[in-house]
């Protein structure tokens, strides 16, 4: 038994939002007042996180896919735009492919195509990863700001990054959901297929990304038959607290793909 | 590996996903139609486990 937590907000064309390892919906929170200015933004938390439940902690980017269609359906929505984030970027590949009727268009940020020529991060980061699964919230929350943000926004965006972290404390995960979401992304694997999507296609990635180093997204626009490529230099992971200007330019995408 | 045995190979698995695709549906269809909700736990158990079996097969042919 699965339940979703979804939102609804704004009005025009729908836009579905997927969110990344062990974030909530609500970590959307710079992104959908912007979007939600011309267009009908739904998010919603993945299984297992946040408000969404699941009885089985065994996911899958599949799974995840057919959940976030799930989400569609609830909503009453046959097609939407799909902006998916890292983890949530995987996700979106998954729906592009398995439901390419429900896509309108596709925004990929700071993700990877999975399978072994996904381009790994640093021995490093994976160790950090491994080690926050059994870290206190508080605690994950803290340590994750070098991998998560550029050293430019360490340095200039302070207040940027607290916001952040308070909003990611409101919805905390269970351990057993952040190990069931990291074995998805381990096991996430579409390169081969990524020439079958057929949905216009941005990709959206910081030049300063240690967690999913940028050279997947160089990976991603070049298998995406006509997709954009945008990087955002000086930008980490979490790009968007960094520069949320991007949010501008991602709107714009999906006007002009209606 | 030649490129015509590597086509041959994706084909397959590209019709082996098509298969659990359909037979997913149809044991939804079967719960919905049923009322028997078991059918549902076992589609996506036979989505979940082929989604292993296809990301471990294609991860070997791009190896």
């Amino acid at each position: 038994m699965i339940a979703l937590h979804w939102e609804s907000s704004g009005t025009g064309d729908p836009v579905l939002m997927i969110m990344g390892l062990g974030l909530s919906g609500g970590a959307w929170w710079r992104t959908v007042p912007v979007l939600s200015r011309s267009l009908r933004v739904i998010t919603f938390d993945n299984r297992g996180v946040g408000r969404s439940q699941a009885r089985f902690h065994s996911y899958t980017t599949e799974a995840m896919a057919d959940d976030a269609v799930s989400v569609l359906d609830a909503a009453g929505v046959e097609n939407a735009h799909v902006y998916g984030f890292s983890l949530g970027g995987m996700v979106a590949q998954q729906l592009a492919l398995r439901h390419p009727g429900r896509v309108r268009t596709l925004v990929l940020g700071a993700t990877h195509p999975g399978g072994p020529r996904a381009v790994r991060p640093s021995a490093e980061v994976i160790e950090f990863f491994r080690r926050r699964a059994s870290m206190t919230a508080r605690d994950a929350a803290r340590a994750s700001v070098p991998f998560n943000y550029g050293p430019r926004c360490r340095r200039e965006h302070e207040d940027r990054i607290a916001e952040d972290i308070r909003r990611r404390l409101a919805h905390p995960f269970p351990e057993q959901a952040y190990r069931a979401q990291m074995i998805a992304a381990t096991l996430h694997n579409c390169y081969r297929r990524l020439k079958r999507i057929e949905a216009p296609t941005l990709v959206v990635h910081g030049r300063e990304d240690r967690v999913v180093p940028v050279a997947n997204a160089e990976l991603l626009a070049g298998r995406i038959p006509g997709a954009r490529l945008r990087i955002l230099e000086t930008a980490g992971h979490l790009y968007s607290t960094e520069q949320p200007e991007v949010d501008e330019e991602i709107t714009a995408f999906f006007r002009e793909g209606r | 590996m030649n490129a015509r045995v590597d086509e041959v190979l994706e084909a397959g698995l590209n019709t082996y996903e098509d298969l659990i695709r359909r037979s997913c549906d149809l044991q939804r269809a079967l719960a919905r139609s049923l009322g028997l909700d078991l059918l549902n736990t076992t589609a996506d158990l036979t989505r979940d486990i082929a989604a292993v079996q296809l990301s471990g097969a294609r991860w070997l042919l791009d190896a």
